[in-house]
């Protein structure tokens, strides 16, 4: 009998297990481990992070080489993009960009069809140089019909007139150089005067008799004397008001209507003879 | 060898001095009352001969009076003598450091300023002595901020490029 188990010891060996895989089979209902609904996940959980390093392990030569491979190609990607990205980038910039310079070139378009004369739209090229002169290029000359003591304004008022004509290009004279002259009226009391530069960014209201009806924020605008300047174009307002050392005239001072370094267009005016 | 050294010398300068009017017509720098040549024709003074300077200082000068609604001859005559001095000093000023430089160009900017200012009044067309001091402190004011800037890219430029210890 012994001699037989012994004999028989790998065969009886498995009857034991498939019979107790068959009992575990019919009573499993019955036996409370595998009632547990938790056996699996802890199974899981101990079994995953350990298959998890392996597959790692096993497939890490073969995603580092796949790494490698694909670097060359990522870099040219990544390049691709980079240029890609800056180019519309730029594409953007230049298209805000004409969006900006479209709705500015309307609005002087708009301007242009308010004004009572006749008005030609010029760009500005470049300011003077020199510290004591007040004038800017513009890109419009005689071979646009542009004249001399042409008055050249923008929407906020009177920026100056036509100093110099060339066939391509004129230079015009500030009303802030301290060449500049130009006949003013107070709007509101109408007392008149003559509107100087002072090569600064102000202007000087002379030839104000002491005691005038003149006030500050008084807007002064052109009056249409000495035949350059068309009437009722604003010039600038009054800041500060005082009297001069001999006691005979006020000392007015007024800031321009129009911001010179913001300008970019300005109309340029017929000259007010050919108008009239 | 002298001239020779002096023909390779002439396009950076004529270059610079290109950009600078450049810069000089734009709003910003108009408004300012900045004097980039000024400064210019001061710097250049410092590194050449008093002929050589003087010669820079009327090109620049003459230049500027060109591109003005001013007279010619204002910013020329003033501007070589700017050069012409600027190169007369130049054994004075330490020319690698920034504050003996920008020292000298605003010196060199109140001379300029009371020059043109004193041109004026002979020729009788000076404004008031008020926005006369208005302008020329401005322009004084400005010119040496800008100097100071520009004078901080020349010392750290020619440090790097010579100084055998940084390079």
């Amino acid at each position: 009998m012994v001699k037989f188990l012994l004999k028989n010891i790998s065969g009886i060996f498995l009857v034991l297990i498939l019979s107790f895989c068959v009992w575990l089979l019919t009573h499993r209902g019955s036996i409370r481990f595998f009632q547990a609904p938790s056996y699996k996940t802890v199974t899981l959980d101990v079994w995953i992070p350990i298959q998890k390093s392996v597959t790692w392990l096993i497939s890490f030569p073969e995603n580092t080489l796949n790494a490698v491979r694909e670097l060359g190609s990522l870099q040219k990607e990544v390049a691709r993009l980079q240029l890609e990205n800056q180019s519309l980038r730029m594409e953007l910039s230049n298209q805000q960009s004409l969006e900006s310079e479209l709705a500015r070139l309307k609005e002087v378009l708009q301007i242009k069809a308010k004004l009572p004369h006749q008005a030609k739209i010029a760009r500005i090229i470049a300011h003077d140089p020199s510290t004591w002169n007040k004038s800017f290029v513009i890109d419009l000359g005689s071979d646009d019909g542009v004249e001399q003591d042409s008055p050249v304004i923008s929407e906020q008022g009177i920026v100056g007139r036509v100093l110099e004509v060339m066939p391509k290009h004129s230079r015009v004279l500030l009303l802030t150089d301290k060449e500049s002259s130009i006949s003013g009226i107070d709007q509101r009391s109408r007392v008149s005067g003559v509107i100087q530069g002072t090569g600064r960014n102000e202007l000087r209201y002379g030839y104000v008799s002491a005691g005038e009806d003149v006030q500050s924020d008084d807007l002064i605008v052109s009056s249409g004397l000495g035949g350059i300047y068309p009437e009722g174009y604003a010039i600038g307002t009054v800041v500060k008001k005082t009297q001069s050392e001999n006691g005979l005239n006020e000392d007015i001072q007024v800031v321009p209507s129009v911001d010179f370094g913001a300008l970019d267009y300005v109309f340029v005016l017929s000259p007010v003879s050919a108008d009239e | 060898m002298n001239n020779e050294k002096t023909r390779a010398w002439f396009p950076k300068e004529i270059f610079w001095l290109l950009v600078l009017f450049f810069i000089q017509q734009l709003p910003l720098v108009a408004d300012w009352g900045v004097d980039l040549p000024l400064i210019f024709v001061v710097l250049v003074g410092l590194r050449s001969e008093p002929a050589q300077s003087a010669g820079w200082g009327l090109t620049a000068g003459m230049i500027q009076d060109l591109l003005s609604a001013g007279g010619i001859g204002t910013n020329a005559i003033s501007k070589t003598i700017v050069g012409l001095a600027s190169s007369l000093f130049k054994m004075h000023v330490y020319r690698e450091k920034v504050l003996t430089q920008t020292s000298l160009i605003a010196a060199m900017s109140i001379f300029h300023e009371l020059f043109v200012y004193g041109l004026m009044r002979w020729d009788g067309e000076a404004p008031r002595a008020e926005d006369a001091f208005s302008t020329c402190f401005r322009s004084v004011l400005f010119t040496t901020l800008a100097g100071l800037a520009v004078c901080f890219f020349v010392v750290r430029f020619r440090r790097r490029r010579f100084d055998p210890a940084t390079a």
